[in-house]
């Protein structure tokens, strides 16, 4: 691990996907209206739209159902659309709701293949994550610093 | 929000504060007296009873009286919460990447066959 220099990228978590696929086909999956209704959330998970609108400034707004029926409503916000490029967005609990995470997603083209970079800042990590930032290293090898690098290596 | 979030969420703001995380430190190597946390820090009894107070709510320490002495322990457990819920954003988040790369891939294979 090395040792952070306040950057908050190095705070969040990230997930990387390469895709045997064009970018121009993971992109048509990800920002079209019916299709990503159909493959969002984990195996087994459907999702209800209400409203859809996914350009900059837009949102999507809808009901996630887990395979027992539970119904996790949820309320996407999309801050930047760079088309083939960059998504940012906001996850909310809920139309209008409390927030869970800030979150982007990049799209980069490889040799037959693209790399999805999905990054996000769960709210209730965020504020621990920013006061790390400050330089409060003082827990050195204790439980806390194991969270820490648990939260970067992760 | 879930109860489980805001749980997490008391967890994280409990341990945002420097004071609070150079208690904690404090605690992980031995179990101190609350006269023993404060002398270090320069902050009057009442804030570090406040502090003390944040860290209990979140389940990150326990305290004990006997006599005049009340001493403060650290709960290690407490932080398994917040490793098992980061745990489970990165499976909920693995799972989702998985079925768009399948959806991407029948989508072309489709394709072909048209």
């Amino acid at each position: 691990m090395t040792e952070d220099k306040g950057n908050i990228s190095d705070r969040t978590m990230i997930i990387e996907r390469l895709i045997k696929a064009p970018r121009s086909a993971v992109w048509r999956a990800w920002v079209n209206n019916e299709t990503l209704p159909q493959w969002w959330g984990p195996e087994g998970f459907t999702c209800r739209t209400k409203r859809i609108d996914l350009r900059t400034g837009g949102e999507w707004l809808f009901d996630m159902i887990a395979p027992d029926g539970t119904i996790f409503p949820n309320h996407h916000l999309y801050n930047e659309v760079h088309p083939e490029e960059r998504i940012d967005y906001s996850l909310l609990w809920g139309e209008n709701g409390p927030k869970h995470a800030d979150a982007s997603v990049t799209f980069v083209e490889e040799e037959n293949s693209t790399k999805v970079t999905l990054s996000m800042i769960f709210s209730s990590v965020a504020e621990f994550q920013q006061a790390k930032n400050f330089g409060a290293e003082e827990l050195g090898q204790q439980t806390l610093g194991k969270l820490e690098r648990f939260i970067i290596e992760h | 929000m879930t109860k489980h979030e805001i749980e997490l969420s008391r967890l994280f703001h409990a341990l945002a504060d420097p004071s609070r995380r150079s208690m904690l430190a404090r605690m992980a190597a031995a179990p101190t007296s609350v006269t023993d946390l404060a002398a270090p820090t320069g902050l009057k009894l009442p804030t570090v009873m406040r502090h003390l107070s944040v860290l209990e709510e979140a389940g990150l320490i326990t305290t004990s009286k006997e006599g005049r002495v009340r001493t403060c322990s650290l709960l290690p457990a407490a932080l398994a919460p917040a490793e098992a819920w980061l745990c489970e954003q990165r499976a909920i988040w693995e799972a989702t990447l998985d079925r768009l790369e399948a959806f991407v891939i029948n989508g072309m294979r489709e394709g072909e066959n048209d």
